[in-house]
């Protein structure tokens, strides 16, 4: 949990703000029928603090109905319909209720809840609190008639899901259950001011809604470097050689490592990139990861391996480097306190983890991370992903057997499949917009909801490339969406994953694209680059690809092309398919 | 000033968003302009987080000003049995 308090929370705020002052606004509305105001302090405090800049409002009271007609400017809404203010207004006492006024309320309370996701259904996210029974009686013995009733109404929620793109459901729950409900409540509040929930319910509850933030804005963690030593295994194997070190289940200690290892395993097989950086002889390693029994983390889950005696900071720079991912996108986990404070002062956006002394809290500890900073959509392409980053290895390794460049890339018999605003990739492409840094022209972040609005706009387009090559899949890499207005088109977004850059592939990309739109009639394409701090590689893509600058500034380049001026790329190794 | 006074005027700073210099052991409701009835409940949330004490319902309302403050939290201190 947050452990500043309150006070010190609301005066950071006002540090942080002006360090924020002239980053673009992430607009956040609350609507709530309890009174909410201390959650504005706190979730500006947790979001400022990842660089995100809000601006957070906070409906009238209890007007959850009326301000969501209101919410257009907002990216996020956020919902909170506490039952216990419902049944509190009535001066019949709940479990009093008939069978047929307790369905009367259920069914006035969707109606509600179909109302509001119908008026929000255009906003890129909103994010809807579960009911609980909770505040309800507190600890007294839960009835069953209210029981009931939340239970109904959260399954009604959740099979909102289905349909409703932009919807996500906060369980509340989990928040409780981690302060205790006698923490959660502050009833003396409640009766002053409607204000149910106390400072430390609002101070964790944040945690679980920043996650989901996280999620919409690009600032999610793609891979976990683990050192060895203490961290993967107990013992040292320098001293106490690899019958010596203990993971084992059987054992009383080992099995802590053993159920690191466990997830470890999972988050790999979920696309998170797993790494190993200790301070060992690379073939004593080696030894271990092939020929120790206990070893589950096998090398084919381990994306990238730096054992050696260089520094950590020195060596994390380098997987940063291979990998073409930030260093803002890593966890590093190592029992020594002197390697985590190294790394803490010289490469600050890396987040650390030190193992902790009581050993038995590790797992926990490293969940509580895992489920802070990594978000898992379950598609198959994030399982496919460790795959593909092994390949793109293989492909590096590839590279010094082949002459030219050109040649290199003819070699990989390279295979395209361009598509056309296809409903079933939304999933895909919203992540893609929410998760590219490096490739990425405008870095503009969509939810699923507005890529299926630009899909089924007349005038929008949205493409898709995916790629093979003779080393695998790449899945679904690169998007590009298209704003048409009579016979000018606008790239909004050209984005692609940095896995398959460096292999000409926006080239060929961008020659389709023309291509196309010369066939649906357009005669000049805008294009421009919005700067961030990751996308300056690309500062260049237009000016290479013939258009025309027609505004240069440092954080913001625009440009034009007449399209039957444009001179297509001339590469022949890719093949395009559509 | 005592630690407790000091610890008041620096909360009411912070949570009234006033430079601390400005506010004095004669800080009212009435000549603070930010205090309204919001930040009024986030003030009291925050006195309570800082001497772990709880303002009993009915004196919730009375805390509007620095010496109201100070004579709640001096009681409350020593009605829960508290040191600070």
């Amino acid at each position: 949990m947050e452990s500043l308090k309150y006070s010190e929370i609301i005066k950071q705020n006002s540090i942080l703000a002006k360090e924020l002052v002239g980053n673009s606004l992430y607009r956040i509305k609350i609507l709530s029928n309890v009174t909410c105001n201390q959650l504005k302090d706190v979730l500006a405090h947790n979001l400022m603090k990842s660089n995100i800049n809000p601006d957070i409002q906070i409906g009238n009271y209890d007007n959850i109905i009326q301000d969501s007609y209101n919410c257009t400017s907002f990216q996020l809404v956020i919902i909170h319909y506490d039952l216990l203010n419902v049944i509190e207004k009535d001066n019949q006492f709940i479990e009093d209720y008939t069978d047929d006024q307790i369905n009367a309320l259920y069914q006035s309370i969707i109606s509600d809840i179909d109302q509001i996701l119908i008026n929000l259904k255009l906003l890129p996210t909103v994010v809807f609190d579960t009911f609980s029974a909770s505040s309800i009686y507190q600890n007294a013995v839960c009835s069953l008639k209210v029981e009931r009733l939340v239970k109904q109404l959260n399954e009604y929620l959740y099979s909102k899901k289905e349909t409703i793109l932009n919807l996500n459901i906060l369980d509340i729950n989990i928040t409780l259950t981690r302060v205790g409900i006698a923490n959660a409540f502050d009833f003396r509040m409640y009766y002053l001011s409607k204000t149910l929930y106390s400072i430390t319910f609002w101070k964790e509850y944040v945690y679980e809604l920043s996650t989901i933030i996280y999620k919409y804005t690009g600032k999610i963690k793609k891979a976990i470097i683990f050192d060895c030593d203490n961290t993967l295994w107990k013992g040292i194997l320098g001293e106490d050689g690899i019958s010596g070190i203990d993971m084992s289940l059987e054992s009383k200690v080992g099995q802590i490592f053993n159920k690191i290892q466990q997830i470890a395993v999972w988050l790999s097989k979920q696309g998170v990139i797993i790494g190993l950086c200790s301070k060992n002889n690379s073939s004593d390693v080696d030894q271990v990861l092939n020929e120790h029994t206990d070893m589950i983390l096998k090398k084919d889950y381990i994306v990238v391996s730096k054992v050696n005696w260089q520094d950590k900071a020195s060596n994390l720079k380098e997987i940063a480097k291979e990998l073409n991912i930030g260093l803002d996108s890593f966890v590093f986990v190592d029992d020594s306190p002197f390697e985590v404070s190294l790394i803490e002062e010289q490469l600050p956006d890396v987040l650390t983890l030190l193992v902790p002394k009581s050993i038995q809290e590790y797992p926990a500890q490293f969940l509580t991370l895992i489920e802070r900073n990594f978000y898992f959509s379950g598609t198959i392409s994030d399982i496919e992903k460790t795959k593909q980053y092994k390949a793109q290895f293989e492909r590096l390794e590839n590279m010094s057997k082949h002459k030219s460049l050109d040649d290199y890339l003819s070699s990989l018999n390279m295979e395209i499949k361009i598509i056309e605003d296809d409903i079933t990739q939304i999933p895909r492409i919203s992540q893609l917009t929410q998760k590219t840094n490096q490739f990425n022209l405008t870095t503009q972040r969509y939810t699923e909801n507005q890529i299926q609005q630009f899909m089924n706009n007349e005038n929008d387009f949205v493409f898709s490339v995916s790629v093979k090559d003779k080393f695998g899949e790449s899945g679904l890499s690169a998007i590009c969406i298209i704003h048409g207005d009579n016979e000018t088109a606008i790239i909004d977004s050209l984005l692609m994953s940095c896995r398959i850059m460096g292999r000409n592939i926006e080239y060929a990309f961008l020659s389709f694209i023309i291509d196309t739109l010369k066939e649906k009639g357009y005669k000049v394409l805008n294009a421009s680059w919005i700067m961030t701090n990751k996308n300056v590689p690309v500062k260049e893509f237009y000016d290479m690809s013939g258009f025309l600058p027609v505004k240069i500034a440092d954080d913001i380049k625009l440009y034009t092309l007449t399209i039957s001026d444009y001179k297509r790329s001339q590469i022949d190794y890719i093949k395009i398919n559509n | 000033m005592n630690k407790i006074e000091v610890n008041i005027l620096q909360i009411m700073a912070d949570v009234l968003e006033k430079p601390v210099a400005e506010l004095n052991t004669e800080s009212t409701q009435d000549n603070i302009d930010t205090w309204d009835s919001i930040k009024h409940l986030n003030l009291v949330v925050a006195i309570e987080e800082e001497f772990d004490i709880v303002i009993p319902i009915e004196e919730v309302g009375h805390l509007v000003s620095f010496k109201l403050i100070e004579v709640i939290v001096k009681e409350q201190l020593e009605n829960e049995g508290k040191t600070y």
